[in-house]
């Protein structure tokens, strides 16, 4: 018996639609796939090459294709992925790779179709004669068992006739869509430790968005707990996002100062306008062009549009864009993702933050600006954030290494 | 007189990676789950350990559930596993069925009675020569089948099955499935990939890698559904309730480290050892080796001597300093040994047999001297 290869095929999503700058997609695409082969394979041992549209991958262990497959899944910018055999492009070869390799795997289905896929127009054969010769060669193979439905099949066996090579395999898996991360510039995530800001920075960094954090503590009312559940959600985005710099501030000294000062239902507005401004700093420090937050419209009383629009008339006067990925989103459809993603364990985690500290009984849920301002004027803005900005540390996290 | 420890299979001795981490350890005394600070110091060294456990079975640190000690992991494993499956009891028709061997380590074999005995199928795959039948094992994946536990490594013979091969075929063939396997003798002198064998759940022992007793480890692939053995503070993701052993933890998470660093190291001085009690072993009139058909684990030497009653042979061993066990230490009490007669020996021969089991520790010196013992004691009479 031959023995056939195994290797991963990757296809492009939406890359390509790109005009001449698709190299610099591909390229980042290809780094963002090596960067989970190396920790699956390690470094140099799996054969790495792209071709029409497609990535091709072939681990020198041959056991480890399904755990390469499955680490791809959360490369953006592939839109499907599958597991092929591999095969020299003759009929004979194809019909025995169909014979011994997959008419095995066919009795899990309850009907299948053949689809041929022939970029190599010097093939004798024509893709409906392909199919049709595959189709007859599954059947003898399985003694008829499992029926061909052309309509509905229960699966699909692709067989592709490329530059090199001719390769088999069933339908292709979902990939994670979107563009490759760093493709479309860098922004700024508020990260608390919840259920929505994780959601909201991988919608963006599936948009190719490379992903920078900012998170509040407020030592001592919240913990070292508290802190490292937010890098350790930071670190489980990194699976998407491959890895992000987690700057963290204290707010504890702007927070007292506004419980000292200002009145108690204004609390929450008046400390989401301050993280505004710090956030803002940190993009103008760290070249960020825009500020990501998990706020979803009506959620809370400091997601209203009142309050919104009262804490991004601070990113207005900052000239940077807040983008709101989760707005028009329910809590459940949020947690779907983050679900998903794999954050959702990690995130209801019962630890204090910044925000369930010093939390007003009765916020303000339609604010007036003009009040706002006078309450904030009680307060010597400029040196509370110019103090907490000096309180600023960062984390860099990588998803591969422990937090 | 030097003693020889041969006995490897039964026990290890701490390892000095492993003495490091308990004297470390000694002043680590917080509760993980307290919430101050030194709670919460004890809680990094808790999930740092995991993680290095997780990174010797190429697992995610989520996926390690921290248990008392193999025998738990492998009840909690197959009992909670069934437990899943219970309601299917009350239905009529098929029982649920479960897929074993009948060479299984009574922390295996035992539960899986206690579920007979409640009702589920049981099938007990041939180990002949240490080999597991294919065509058996596709005649017994059926449809009901929801649990299979099939061990990685034989305590007694050393032979490792097939558990790739068969594990696919059980889960192509049985979707509900789930696949326990116990790898207490195997993790560590075999390079174990859940993802490649394909098992869902997986049983290991500290004590059987270097590090203390008291502390076991059950892998539990994401996803896998079992119920929790033990109620109460929702420890382990609440899958193991109880106040975490932090110390026997942090022993085990250096000694596997270090055996997975030194893997190469390791496998071979067991493999030197090994060849050189092989050869020594052949000169000696009367000794018979049962050696697995196809695929084994080199740390486990099972051989029978003529004219001996392993027992009576340990111990006139044991009087030289040195130490070996007569088929499993776990279960040499309770009599003759079922598996070496399953692998297919007679009583006769299974009576005359011990084994010999390895460790990185163990030296070629000390195999010739074994050797010279071997002889010596022979030539006593009974």
């Amino acid at each position: 018996m031959t023995d056939y290869k195994r290797c991963i095929l990757l296809k492009y999503g939406e890359l390509i639609l790109k005009g001449q700058n698709k190299r610099y997609f591909e390229e980042r695409l290809r780094s963002s796939v090596r960067r989970r082969l190396d920790h699956v394979l390690g470094e140099g041992n799996y054969d790495l090459y792209s071709m029409q549209s497609t990535v091709f991958v072939t681990p020198a262990d041959q056991d480890l294709v399904e755990d390469a497959l499955e680490e791809l899944k959360t490369v953006f910018g592939l839109a499907g992925l599958c597991a092929a055999w591999r095969c020299e492009k003759d009929m004979g070869d194809i019909k025995k790779v169909l014979t011994e390799k997959i008419s095995p795997e066919l009795y899990a289905y309850k009907s299948f179709k053949c689809e041929a896929k022939r970029s190599d127009k010097d093939f004798p054969l024509t893709s409906l004669e392909i199919m049709l010769e595959a189709g007859d060669t599954l059947c003898i193979a399985t003694d008829d068992a499992v029926p061909v439905d052309v309509r509905e099949p229960d699966v699909t066996v692709v067989i592709e006739i490329r530059d090199t090579h001719a390769y088999i395999h069933f339908d292709k898996l979902k990939g994670a869509g979107g563009m490759p991360v760093g493709t479309s510039g860098r922004g700024l995530l508020l990260l608390s430790g919840g259920i929505d800001s994780p959601v909201a920075g991988y919608m963006m960094a599936r948009r190719g968005m490379e992903i920078e954090a900012l998170h509040f503590e407020s030592y001592p009312y919240t913990s070292e707990r508290a802190k490292e559940k937010v890098l350790e959600l930071a670190r489980l985005m990194c699976r998407y996002t491959d890895k992000m710099r987690v700057n963290i501030i204290s707010l504890t000294e702007i927070q007292l100062a506004i419980k000292e000062n200002c009145k108690e239902e204004y609390f929450t507005l008046i400390l989401r306008r301050f993280m505004m401004r710090l956030a803002a700093k940190v993009c103008r420090r760290r070249s960020l062009p825009a500020i990501i937050t998990g706020e979803s419209l009506g959620q809370v009383a400091s997601q209203t549009i009142g309050a919104l629009c009262s804490t991004d008339a601070i990113a207005q006067e900052n000239h940077i864009p807040v983008f709101r990925p989760c707005i028009g989103q329910d809590k459940d459809e949020i947690v779907v993702t983050s679900r998903k993603i794999g954050t959702f364990d990690t995130s209801i985690l019962p630890y204090e933050d910044c925000c369930t500290v010093f939390t007003p009984k009765h916020p303000k849920t339609n604010p007036d600006m003009e009040k706002i301002l006078e309450e904030e004027a009680k307060l010597d803005i400029d040196l509370l954030c110019k103090n907490a900005f000096e309180s600023l540390e960062y984390v860099n996290i990588k998803y591969y290494e422990n937090t | 007189m030097k003693e020889i420890y041969f006995d490897n299979s039964a026990t290890t001795p701490l390892s000095s990676a492993a003495r490091a981490a308990l004297n470390e350890s000694a002043d680590i005394y917080a509760n993980p789950s307290s919430l101050h600070r030194l709670g919460f110091e004890s809680q990094k060294k808790l999930e740092g350990a995991r993680e290095a456990i997780a990174k010797t079975l190429y697992c995610d640190k989520s996926e390690i559930i921290f248990t008392a000690c193999g025998t738990e992991s492998d009840n909690t494993a197959i009992l909670g596993g069934a437990e899943v499956f219970s309601a299917m009891l009350k239905k009529e028709g098929v029982p649920p069925r479960i897929i074993t061997t009948d060479s299984e380590h009574p922390a295996v074999s035992e539960p899986v009675r206690i579920l007979e005995n409640k009702g589920f199928e049981v099938i007990r795959l041939s180990t002949k020569k240490g080999v597991l039948d294919m065509a058996e094992v596709t005649k017994a994946a059926t449809k009901n089948v929801c649990l299979a536990t099939i061990m990685h490594t034989n305590n007694e013979t050393g032979a490792v099955y097939d558990l790739k091969s068969v594990f696919s075929v059980i889960r192509k063939n049985s979707p509900r499935a789930i696949l326990h396997t116990d790898a207490v003798q195997g993790y560590l002198h075999s390079r174990i990939r859940p993802s490649v064998i394909g098992a869902d759940l997986i049983s290991i022992s500290g004590h059987k890698v270097h590090a203390l007793k008291g502390i076991g480890v059950l892998y539990k692939k994401k996803g896998v559904r079992i119920l929790p053995f033990m109620a109460g503070g929702g420890q382990e993701s609440g899958f193991r309730s109880g106040t975490e052993n932090l110390t026997g933890i942090l022993t085990l998470a250096a000694a596997a480290k270090d055996g997975f660093d030194n893997f190469d190291i390791y496998s071979e001085r067991i493999r030197n050892v090994r060849n050189a009690l092989i050869s020594a072993l052949s000169e000696i009139d009367g000794v018979h080796f049962n050696i697995p058909e196809k695929s084994f684990s080199e740390n486990i030497l099972s051989i029978q001597v003529e004219g001996e009653k392993s027992e009576v042979l340990l111990h006139k061993l044991s009087d030289m300093n040195v130490f070996v066990s007569s088929g499993s230490a776990c279960s040499s009490k309770k009599g003759k040994s079922g598996v070496l007669r399953s692998f297919g020996l007679t009583d006769i021969e299974a009576d005359r047999t011990i084994r010999i089991s390895l460790s990185h520790m163990n030296t070629e010196e000390e195999a010739h001297f074994f050797c010279e013992a071997l002889e010596k004691v022979r030539n006593k009479v009974n």
